[in-house]
């Protein structure tokens, strides 16, 4: 079938797998031309990275640098910021042990109340 | 001691089980983290403008570390993809103020068409050649350049004139009309 077999390899709808640093080579030129093709190949099916270059192509390489850095700050910060919020929240292992504490003392304290009143 | 895996060592859907297991952020975020540039393509191709593209990536990092859905996720890029496409057909919605529903079916819809069944007929070099006449153009060309001549996107802009994401819709569409061609000649064989 010559080279329009090229036009639908088997399975081909199902590997658009392609990586960051795929998608970053390919956008920065520094791909190999096998490589390359891997990637362009990816491209004409429709998936999430095809869409995904398409959009960053809008931008230009210091662009698109910048926002990824500056992305990937606000992320940690993000995190950091719940987990520290976790860490400064009191445990809840320690309020149902004190509240289970203070239980166990005003039993105790009402049944020596209880024999004391009886002995008097 | 139990030691935990390095971050790198593990796939999307190990990294969410670590985070489900753990129940510590710092894993979904490594997991975030790989796929920020996807999502600011994505975010960039519907929203077209680098600050709310931005913001968009931004707001779904939120939406992901406080609204993770508790049941599995089977693949986890392909739901990341689908809630960052959402959410800017949402935003484009509520600006333009008249949503077309199909557009969102249009965006998703595969053509149906069943590709394996496709492959395994016996499709003639002269059928081929004979659907790709029947393409516009533009589709033809751009099919022909990088399927036939092994030509590179670049090439075909240069050669073309046509923008990145021209020669790539180009593609795309050329061959899911080929694929509905082709089908329907299989269907109905012309005598």
């Amino acid at each position: 079938m010559s080279d329009f077999s090229q036009i639908w390899n088997p399975g081909d709808e199902g590997k658009n797998l392609l990586t960051e640093a795929q998608m970053q080579g390919y956008l920065e030129g520094r791909l190999s031309d096998e490589e390359r093709r891997i990637v362009e190949e990816s491209l004409s099916n429709e998936s999430p990275e095809s869409d995904a270059l398409e959009g960053l192509q809008l931008l230009t390489e210091e662009e698109r640098n910048a926002l990824h850095l500056k992305l990937n700050a606000e992320l940690r910060k993000s995190l950091n910021k719940k987990r520290k919020h976790r860490r400064d929240m009191p445990s809840q292992r320690w309020t149902v042990l004190a509240i289970l504490l203070i239980l166990l003392l005003a039993v105790l304290a009402y049944v020596v109340l209880f024999f004391v009143k009886k002995s008097v | 001691m139990h030691r935990l895996p390095h971050h790198s060592q593990l796939n999307d859907e190990e990294l969410l089980q670590q985070y489900r297991n753990n129940a510590d952020n710092i894993w979904l975020g490594h997991l975030l983290q790989r796929h920020t540039l996807l999502l600011l393509g994505i975010a960039m191709k519907y929203l077209a403008d680098k600050d709310a593209a931005a913001d968009a990536v931004q707001q779904i990092f939120l939406k992901t570390l406080s609204h993770l859905p508790d049941e599995p996720i089977a693949n986890f890029k392909g739901w990341l993809y689908i809630l960052m496409r959402n959410h800017c057909l949402q935003q484009l919605r509520d600006k333009t103020r008249f949503a077309e529903d199909t557009l969102l079916e249009q965006l998703s819809a595969d053509d149906g068409t069943d590709l394996e069944r496709l492959q395994q007929m016996e499709i003639t070099l002269q059928e081929m050649q004979d659907a790709l006449q029947t393409l516009v153009l533009e589709q033809r060309n751009c099919l022909d350049a990088f399927y036939l001549q092994k030509k590179s996107y670049t090439d075909i802009m240069v050669a073309t004139g046509f923008s990145f994401a021209q020669v790539k819709s180009y593609i795309q569409n050329g061959k899911r009309n080929l694929k509905i061609i082709l089908s329907k000649n299989l269907k109905h064989p012309q005598p």
